[in-house]
């Protein structure tokens, strides 16, 4: 087996390799069975907050003038934003809430209220990022073809300004997710043709006039002479929610102990071992309830992970029984506060803005 | 099962300036969520109905009816719609007829309790009245043998019994005169439905007569016994041979009428109603069945024993799918009607809702969105 890593989880043998698929796999298999109304209640639930909050957010924001009222008006609807692009679409188009059969909750159907198309992400997200995990070349999420954050991605000069695109792609966060999936460096390295790439832009445009025409006229205008107050709070609102993405989701990945791998991982890859490879690619954040569901349950990115199909509330009580098959078999389960874990984000995008080597790499599997 | 029509009644049809306004400021699911939150059953595109009187008819059979959003369509007589009812956080779909006649805006279902079943038992035990059930546009073409004048023979077995009965009745509503028969069969005295109903019919239209069937314990005269037969057929063929004959009831039941009756003169016009067959989980033996693809419109045949997305591919399609694997969900695909089953969790679909194309296999003959 060509795996290799390197990192503070134990080489399992063979047999350690299949009872640790077994034992994660029954796990996944009960919580499975036990999918129902606990779920559908819950997911319900969680939209009527979110509806709400938009309406009173939006609505607050029209009286706009009053300071308070914008200030709070911009910050329910910020939040009113990540929940349905978190919680709700992010865990949705996973196909979570499937077993619902309720056609406004398809996987496979369902449009989130962001610039980018579910298509897109569909196809960039779920198939790419949650295949390939952290393999290099194949996972587009591994720097967003944009940052260096691994020593085994080669250096190139123009990675020395790597912390201004950051600071760029943390503020307009939703719209590198939706360009991502164009693949604009195969256009300018001739790789994809011109009239491949418009054909591709059409969608994407659709659904970026109607999120701007939505957020900065068609909002503004019903308010009138509010017209600025609005637009300025949508505005904000939007910038909320990008800053807050960027920063879960890049600790999801690119916390100092998340492993990246060859492609050679890939070759006879057993169910087992993808699970050992989404555990050691991934990176998990600690805190409170509040704090799971604001996170779209990216907290629990590690469980998210190996079980991207099982309704993403109940990953926090899943990670107890996960944490003890990870500790008997020696294998490291990354976790840590916010300010913790994206102070290593932030120091992996500073450090490797340098040259830097990478660690001699040591087998995954013995 | 026919295909569900796209609206043509929905909201954004019905007023486009107004859905136009709307639609740029929100979406479809969100103002059918506050259209329910303010108490509405209105919808942009669905049709949801809210429960307005519930009765039983004989033992088993309880009567709903329905009063549908704008959304619906006005149904041809002897149609079905696909009622999905949510138990344990799903929404189970299934088909049922419409029975009792329309009547100010609503209209009746009529469900039998079937042993062991989900949906039916479920109607029975938890609907009522206000409760909010989803519809489907109604669907079926019992109606075309409507257009006639020669006689009309009704055969229902069970509950066949409702789309039958509202063939009838919606005539006689509409003014219609009845000429025929109506031959029904049940297992249990107690079940007959619609009787005072059908009982007036036949007092105010003289050339209509019902005889019932029962071949069950009590041998009044009220009940003839003897099941569908070629001796019983016989003389209903000569004393009406241009007849146009209606077939209702289980899937057997349904095949003798056509064996009998196929070639009358005036026409035969059928549905049956079995419940769809179950694979046991521990009968791993290979079975084949036809995957009938919507929108292409084509038929495929898959095995049991072969994922969905292995058959559509070996069948030269190319359905969109990532890992195949069941994890990334991209091959997802909505199913109309039949069953299939997802191989990872056991989970099994029926009807409605969508299914992971690359981990699922079909138990039963099903319709697939491609
Ligand atoms: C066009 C059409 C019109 C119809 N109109 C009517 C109507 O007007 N009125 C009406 O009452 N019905 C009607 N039906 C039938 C109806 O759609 C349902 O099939 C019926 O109500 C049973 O549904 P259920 O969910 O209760 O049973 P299901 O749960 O679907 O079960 C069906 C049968 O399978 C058995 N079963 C369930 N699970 C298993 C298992 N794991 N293993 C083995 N066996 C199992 C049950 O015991 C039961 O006998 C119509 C059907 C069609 C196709
Ligand atoms: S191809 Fe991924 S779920 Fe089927």
């Amino acid at each position: 087996m060509s795996v290799v890593s390197q990192g503070k989880s134990r080489a399992l043998s063979p047999e350690e390799l299949t009872a640790f698929g077994e034992a994660v796999d029954a796990l996944q298999k009960r919580a499975i069975a036990d999918v129902g109304e606990r779920d559908a209640r819950y997911i319900r639930r969680l939209i009527r907050v979110q509806q709400y909050m938009e309406v009173v957010g939006r609505g607050l924001l029209f009286i706009g003038v009053f300071p308070p009222a914008w200030i709070l008006g911009t910050v329910l609807l910020g939040v009113a934003k990540i929940l349905e692009n978190m919680e709700i679409g992010h865990n949705v188009m996973h196909g979570q809430y499937d077993f619902m059969n309720e056609p406004a909750l398809r996987g496979a159907t369902y449009e989130w209220d962001i610039v980018g198309t579910s298509d897109n992400w569909r196809e960039s997200h779920n198939y790419k990022h949650h295949s390939y995990t952290n393999i290099k070349g194949l996972d587009d999420d591994v720097g967003y073809g944009l940052l260096r954050l691994f020593p085994e991605q080669r250096w190139h000069f123009s990675y020395l300004f790597q912390s201004v695109f950051a600071v760029l792609l943390a503020l307009l966060f939703q719209w590198g997710v939706a360009i991502q999936e164009l693949q604009l460096g195969k256009v300018a390295k001739g790789r994809k043709s011109w009239p491949q790439l418009k054909e591709e832009l059409r969608p994407l445009w659709k659904k970026t006039r109607r999120q701007l025409l939505k957020d900065y006229v068609f909002f503004p205008l019903l308010a009138g002479p509010f017209f600025l107050t609005v637009f300025s709070g949508n505005l904000v609102a939007n910038l909320i929610r990008n800053l807050w993405t960027f920063m879960i989701i890049f600790c999801g990945h690119f916390t100092a102990d998340a492993e990246v791998f060859e492609r050679s991982v890939l070759d006879n890859e057993s169910r087992a071992e993808w699970y050992l490879r989404q555990l050691r690619g991934s990176s998990n954040l600690s805190g409170g309830k509040l704090f799971h569901i604001l996170s779209g349950n990216l907290s629990h990115q590690i469980e998210h992970h190996m079980f991207p199909t099982v309704p993403a509330h109940r990953y926090e009580e899943m990670s107890v029984e996960l944490r003890a098959i990870c500790q008997k078999f020696g294998q490291h389960y990354n976790t840590g506060s916010l300010p913790r874990q994206f102070g290593q984000v932030v120091w992996r995008i500073l450090r490797h803005s340098l040259p830097s080597a990478a660690p001699r790499p040591r087998p995954l599997v013995q | 099962m026919a295909s569900v029509v796209s609206s043509l009644n929905s909201f954004p049809e019905r007023m486009p300036r107004v859905a136009g306004m709307l639609g740029a400021l929100i979406s479809e699911s969100q103002f059918d969520f506050w259209a329910r939150e303010f108490g509405s059953i209105t919808a942009w595109r669905r049709v949801f109905a809210r429960v307005q009187s519930l009765r039983m008819e004989g033992a088993e059979t309880l009567s709903i009816a329905l009063r549908p959003n704008r959304n619906f369509q006005s149904a041809e007589p002897g149609q079905h719609v696909n009622v999905s009812v949510e138990i344990d956080g799903r929404l189970c779909t299934r088909s049922y007829s419409l029975s009792r006649p329309a009547e100010g805006g609503c209209v009746s279902i009529s469900v039998r309790r079937e042993p062991g079943g989900l949906v039916s038992n479920h109607i029975h035990d938890h609907l009522r009245v206000g409760d909010v059930l989803e519809l489907s546009q109604p669907y079926g073409e019992l109606a075309e043998g409507l257009a006639g004048a020669s006689a009309q023979l009704f055969l229902a077995a069970g509950s066949g019994i409702t789309a039958i009965y509202n063939l009838i009745a919606e005539q006689a509503r509409r003014g219609d005169a009845l000429r025929g028969e109506l031959w029904y069969w049940e297992k249990q005295v107690e079940r007959f439905c619609f009787t005072e109903e059908l009982d007036a019919l036949c007092q105010t239209h003289p050339q209509f007569s019902v005889r019932r069937f029962c071949n069950a314990g009590d041998s009044s005269s009220l009940y003839s016994t003897g099941r569908l037969s070629p001796e019983v057929a016989a003389p209903l063929c000569e004393r009406y041979p241009n007849a146009r004959v209606f077939a209702c009831g289980g899937s057997a039941f349904v095949g003798a009428a056509r064996e009998l009756f196929s070639d009358v003169a005036g026409g035969f016009y059928a549905e049956a109603f079995s419940p769809p067959q179950r694979l046991d989980e521990a009968v791993a033996e290979e079975r084949f069945f036809e995957v009938s693809l919507t929108r292409s419109g084509q038929t495929i045949t898959v095995s049991s024993q072969q994922s969905l997305l292995d058959a559509l591919e070996e069948a030269g399609h190319q359905p969109p799918h990532g890992c195949r694997m069941g994890i990334c969900n991209s091959c997802s695909c909505g199913q109309r009607s039949g069953e299939s089953q997802n191989q990872l969790n056991g989970e099994q679909l029926r009807g409605a809702g969508s299914v992971r194309l690359c981990v699922s296999r079909a138990n039963s003959n099903i319709e697939l969105d491609i």
